[in-house]
């Protein structure tokens, strides 16, 4: 589903990846971990089509097509998800709303009828029940203060809503409560399939508890330096950063 | 220095006037009005050469010829016209007024407590003669705002509500500005507001200025709102003029002790708009809340100049004014705030946001603060640009499209100020004409109505 060919790429003029290669597919849940800025977090935008980062080198294909090529709504209409990390507050706007129209030009995109609103409320309902959120969040202004562990849900109800193909979760693990990890892991959990995939970016083993990977992959100065099976996880919970680090130095020089 | 020519013809109107349409006018007003027209006469017009009117020219206004409106248009409006403009549960705490004068078949105070005294301040100045002579005037500084000074010298009529000590109005009251065909040239009208509420009483007054054709006219209003000690008012003020009228406003508020103001400004139409709203803060622990909306299309020109003095210790102010100017419009926005010695523990925070969504769009974003009192917390702010990226990014990773994002955030951005409005029903209109302007006038994708949060706070 998703190739990535030695993918470099910058901010603000800084190189943060060094030649990024990963094959994601179909039914698979990849972890990407990694010491702080090792660039997990930009991997995830960048694949999202995030403006500030400009990609100097490498491809990505996604199912067969030139990811890189397309605009970020382009993205999304072809079923890229990006859970965020930080997500935006949209004062004004109905969380309801917001969704709603993201979902019809999906839809359209597909060659789908648009969803009355009757339709998708239903919809709405019953995915919020996987995330359990309360009802009321539907008609409030998108994230507008929510706390950080409703922000986080309010994502990964939008995952549900919006079902992609394949889904980048970016740190969703950060700030959490374990009452509130658990809602979430449940939430992507249930909402795997064999035609989907996730990419789960995240410092910490934790998530992966919940999350069960197929494959796990450490990230180490813009670069994978390392790939495992879930016990590589619990590895590096065990031993830390460093030790993968050094391995990683050694085998490079 | 503009024509004499110009001033000459609203002196000759004034003469008519005096002659005409106020003869019975009481003797001290008859004085007040003629010393007004001096000043004008001294004054003259303001030019780009004065600070206050530097990005502001006025020229457009001053060429055109104007008479003051006769009374006789009333007749013709139809009040089915109307009852688009009048917000939901204020059909019955209503004032009307047809091109300046008040229109006692049009209007309904039927809702208000009997204590309350609302009506047209030309009747009042019968019957609560004493009130409005000890009122009228007391804090507009003629000597800087020759459009004050040329309301002063025509002031006849226009709204009067005196809400009595203790009292509360539980429905907003609506004071409904309506500009209907003149048919003899252009019209001026000079509305006069007198709004007294006393001790511990408390008000939502909305002032709308609306318009039944495209007409070009000039409304210059002067609005005087008293809030004495502990009381508690909002005001928010419509401006939905003619896209070709001229519109100049002055409002003026002094706050008592432990009082609170909450003013908010919609600004959509008039070719030329100007509002000055001043508040004297002279009272201790008193909360001052003036915020503002202005949606500039075309080749309009809007102009926000505020003023806020704190004069006592321990009050708190927040104004937040933001703009989104598209076209070849142009906005303007000067906040003035002054600390006086005596107003220790001031609490102010001013902020001013401007989105501008095209190339010849302009803004002129002016905070002034002037602080002569040493322990205070102030800040203050200014932005103008374009859509926040990292929302706009978030907005399309959803899969919606540039143009329907750039809809939605713009949305949000005026959202997020109409917020601050405590009455749900008139923060609802408010939110309505401005899904109806932004339709019109900026974005060609369909619009969701605007929803707010429950947090409301200082």
């Amino acid at each position: 589903m998703l190739e990535i060919k030695n993918l470099h790429a910058n901010v603000a003029g800084k190189e943060i990846l060094k030649g990024i290669n990963l094959t994601v597919n179909a039914g698979e849940v990849h972890a990407v971990m990694g010491p702080n800025g090792s660039g997990k977090s930009t991997l995830a935008q960048v694949l999202a089509g995030h403006p500030s980062y400009e990609v100097t080198e490498g491809s990505v294909m996604y199912d067969g097509k030139d990811l890189l090529e397309m605009a970020p709504e382009i993205r999304a209409q072809e079923g890229i998800f990006l859970a965020f990390q930080y997500p935006v507050e949209i004062p004004g706007v109905s969380n309801s709303y917001f969704l709603k129209a993201g979902v019809n030009e999906i839809r359209k995109y597909k060659g789908l009828e648009p969803l009355d609103a009757m339709q998708f409320l239903k919809i709405l309902k019953e995915k919020m029940k996987l995330v359990e959120m309360d009802p009321s969040f539907i008609n409030r202004p998108v994230n507008e203060g929510f706390s950080g562990g409703e922000k986080k849900r309010n994502e990964i109800l939008q995952m549900a809503v919006l079902e992609p193909k394949l889904a980048i979760l970016d740190e969703t693990d950060s700030g959490l409560d374990i009452d509130a990890l658990k809602i979430v892991a449940h939430g992507v959990t249930r909402l795997k399939k064999p035609d989907n995939a996730v990419i789960v970016v995240t410092h910490y083993q934790r998530l992966l508890n919940y999350i069960v990977p197929d494959f796990v992959h450490v990230l180490v100065n813009g670069r994978i330096v390392k790939s495992g099976g879930k016990e590589l996880a619990l590895e590096l919970e065990a031993n830390g950063y460093d030790n993968v680090k050094e391995e990683a130095e050694s085998v490079a020089s | 220095m503009q024509s004499s020519q110009e001033i000459e013809k609203y002196v000759s109107d004034f003469h008519a006037f005096e002659n005409n349409g106020a003869g019975h006018d009481p003797a001290w007003l008859k004085s007040v009005r003629l010393a007004a027209i001096g000043k004008f006469t001294e004054l003259g017009f303001p030019t780009v050469k004065q600070e206050d009117w530097r990005f502001t020219n006025i020229l457009p206004l001053t060429r055109t010829s104007f008479r003051r409106a006769s009374k006789i248009a009333s007749a013709h409006v139809n009040p089915d016209e109307l009852k688009k403009y009048i917000v939901e549960g204020s059909s019955k705490s209503l004032l009307v007024f047809v091109n300046g004068h008040y229109s006692r078949d049009l209007s309904n105070v039927a809702a208000l407590p009997k204590e309350i005294v609302a009506g047209g301040l030309a009747d009042s100045l019968a019957s609560h003669d004493d009130l409005v002579r000890r009122h009228l005037g007391k804090h507009i500084p003629l000597q800087s705002h020759p459009f004050a000074a040329l309301n002063t010298a025509f002031t006849h009529d226009g709204a009067f509500v005196y809400i009595p000590e203790g009292i509360n109005a539980a429905s907003p009251i609506q004071l409904l500005f309506v500009s209907a065909a003149h048919g003899d040239g252009h019209a001026v009208a000079y509305p006069r507001n007198l709004v007294i509420v006393e001790k511990k009483a408390s008000a939502t007054f909305i002032e709308s200025y609306v318009a039944l054709s495209d007409d070009v006219y000039f409304t210059n209003a002067v609005s005087e709102v008293f809030v004495e000690k502990e009381a508690a008012v909002d005001f928010v003020k419509i401006q939905n003029e003619s896209e070709n009228a001229f519109h100049v406003g002055t409002m003026q508020v002094e706050q008592g002790s432990r009082s609170r103001f909450t003013g908010f400004s919609l600004a959509l139409g008039a070719s030329i708009a100007r509002n000055d709203i001043n508040i004297a803060v002279n009272g201790e622990q008193c909360e001052t809340m003036l915020d503002g909306l202005y949606l500039t299309a075309n080749e309009q020109l809007v102009d926000h100049h505020t003023f806020i003095d704190h004069t006592e210790p321990n009050c708190s102010s927040r104004e937040i004014f933001k703009g989104i100017i598209t076209g070849s419009a142009r906005s303007v926005f000067n906040g003035k705030i002054f600390v006086r010695k005596k107003a220790q523990k001031t609490d102010s925070k001013q902020t001013n946001r401007n989105l501008l969504l095209s190339d010849k769009a302009t803004v002129d974003t002016k905070p002034q603060l002037e602080i002569f009192a040493d322990d205070v917390k102030c800040t203050h702010g200014a932005t103008v640009g374009g859509l926040d990226a990292a929302s706009l990014f978030y907005v399309k990773s959803r899969g919606i499209s540039e143009e329907a994002g750039r809809a939605l955030l713009t949305v949000g951005f005026a959202g997020e100020v109409t917020n601050y409005i405590n009455n749900e029903a008139v923060r609802k209109h408010v939110d309505s004409l401005v899904i109806e302007r932004l339709q019109e006038k900026v974005v060609k994708t369909t619009l969701p109505e605007i929803v707010h949060s429950e947090t409301r706070s200082l």
